[in-house]
């Protein structure tokens, strides 16, 4: 009697063990499958952007070769899907569809803007405490003085000299003649995707170029949506473990470490608005002050574009230099936002003292954050557009 | 331990002010590292509960509506009782 049970409870143990394992296995598989789907949706927005413009995509944004309206569609494109990553993705497919770059580098830009609109929205859960609505919204906002001061800061000199353009697309060729060497007419992402994207080409072939064109962008959009959000939620229970571990071991190492955490927690989540949105509670609660969170916030941007690299890798063809350069950009851009504004110890504190700024005056009158987010996010980009385009 | 104590000034030929001075200083910096050391205790003990915050921290409309009724009040309010 006495040896059953002791043969049974490890047998008991190991079943829960197993299943756990089974289902992480399971989860792992989902995820490639998730990835899968993103990089074939970036091909099918690219083809379909081809499709309906034909050869006319330059003309089709002639509306957008005006900077401030670039810089508005990805600020209201990103604040209502909420997520920077999204955005780029479709971006990218874009840009392989004919979109030209510089018309495509300020929507990248605002994205990086629209991005912040997440956390902000989640500091104002913490409306009920006046000190906790404080911290939390300082800290959800030195992100939206980051990112606006390195937009005044970068938009205006690439708008003059394209440095962005330039060295990613210096970058991006650098890597295509690279390929060209070791892959001589072998294109194993085409092959690969083939089968997903041939599939929508022909659901859609029986319509007009221009209808069928269309359908395969909402299709690719579409797909690019759920593929991202139901990665960030996988990618949530997968490394939470692992992001836990990099933001335990950055605790009092200093803020090149912040900066490092806060761009690898970002990367195995595939998502900056939950990373920063995740340091609003920490930092309303007062467990972590504002200086400790900046560094975290800016990390946060670097990691957050690796989902438009890997989209760059979808593409295929003439187009696909163009569609690295585009995701290139993205990340030049917040590499050099850093650096920049990191490195001027008279820029570098400018967005802490906003946020401080905003947090104190925001606690004391609710409608000035009110003011702030519709402001920020709404009537800013009205603005530049009434100002430019009048 | 003896290259501590060799580095370190004689306490019996250091003045009394002076070590009272020492001991201050002292006592101030222990009470700094003791703030510190609780700050990232409690800094750990958040990251614990990371799980959660993970899955809870996104923006809810139900809060956000809040957020702006409390906007609408306050403006109400500032604005003084309707004649």
């Amino acid at each position: 009697m006495v040896e059953t049970t002791h043969r049974a409870a490890p047998d008991q143990y190991a079943r829960p063990a197993q299943k756990e394992k089974q289902g992480r296995l399971r989860q792992w598989l989902t995820l490639v499958l998730l990835v899968y789907f993103l990089i074939c949706a970036v091909s099918i927005v690219g083809d379909g952007f081809k499709l309906a413009t034909g050869d006319h995509a330059e003309r089709l944004f002639e509306f957008a070769t005006n900077p401030f309206v670039g810089l508005m569609v990805g600020i209201v494109a990103t604040a209502l899907i909420q997520s920077s990553s999204t955005v780029t993705s479709v971006i990218v497919g874009m840009v392989a569809g004919g979109l030209p770059v510089a018309v495509a580098v300020p929507m990248v830009m605002g994205a990086n803007i629209g991005t912040t609109v997440t956390n902000t929205l989640v500091s104002l859960g913490h409306v009920n405490d006046k000190n906790e609505f404080r911290r939390a919204f300082a800290a959800a906002t030195v992100h939206d003085f980051f990112n606006l001061l390195a937009v005044v800061i970068l938009l205006p000199i690439e708008i003059l000299f394209h440095p962005l353009e330039r060295m990613a697309g210096a970058v991006a060729g650098a890597f295509y003649s690279d390929a060209d060497l070791s892959l001589d007419n072998v294109n194993i992402v085409g092959q690969l995707t083939s089968p997903v994207t041939d599939t929508a080409g022909q659901l859609v072939s029986s319509l007009p170029a221009v209808a069928g064109g269309i359908a395969l962008i909402v299709i690719g959009v579409a797909l690019i949506f759920l593929s991202i959000r139901y990665i960030g939620k996988l990618l949530k229970t997968l490394m939470v473990g692992r992001a836990r571990q990099i933001m335990l071991s950055a605790i009092g190492r200093g803020p090149f470490t912040g900066v490092a955490s806060g761009a690898l927690v970002t990367m195995l989540v595939q998502s900056s608005s939950t990373t920063t949105s995740l340091m609003v509670p920490m930092a309303g609660s007062g467990a972590f002050t504002l200086r400790q969170i900046y560094p975290f916030t800016i990390g946060s941007n670097i990691g957050t574009t690796m989902t438009a690299l890997l989209a760059a890798t979808a593409i295929s063809g003439a187009t696909a230099l163009l569609a690295l350069e585009i995701a290139l950009v993205h990340l030049l851009f917040n590499l050099c936002a850093v650096l920049i504004i990191g490195g001027l110890p008279f820029l570098r504190l400018l967005p802490v003292k906003g946020a401080q700024w905003l947090g104190r005056v925001a606690a004391e009158r609710k409608a000035l954050a009110a003011g702030w987010v519709l402001g920020v996010f709404i009537a800013l980009p009205a603005m530049l557009i009434a100002v430019t385009v009048l | 331990m003896s290259i501590e104590q060799g580095s370190r000034p004689s306490l019996h030929t250091t003045s009394t002010a002076e070590l009272k001075a020492m001991l201050n200083d002292s006592v101030e910096i222990i009470d700094e590292i003791r703030a510190e050391l609780d700050a990232r205790e409690a800094q750990t003990q958040e990251l614990e509960k990371m799980d959660t915050l993970m899955v809870e921290a996104r923006p809810r409309l139900q809060e956000i509506r809040g957020f702006f009724a409390l906007v609408l009040d306050e403006l109400r309010t500032r604005r003084g009782p309707p004649k």
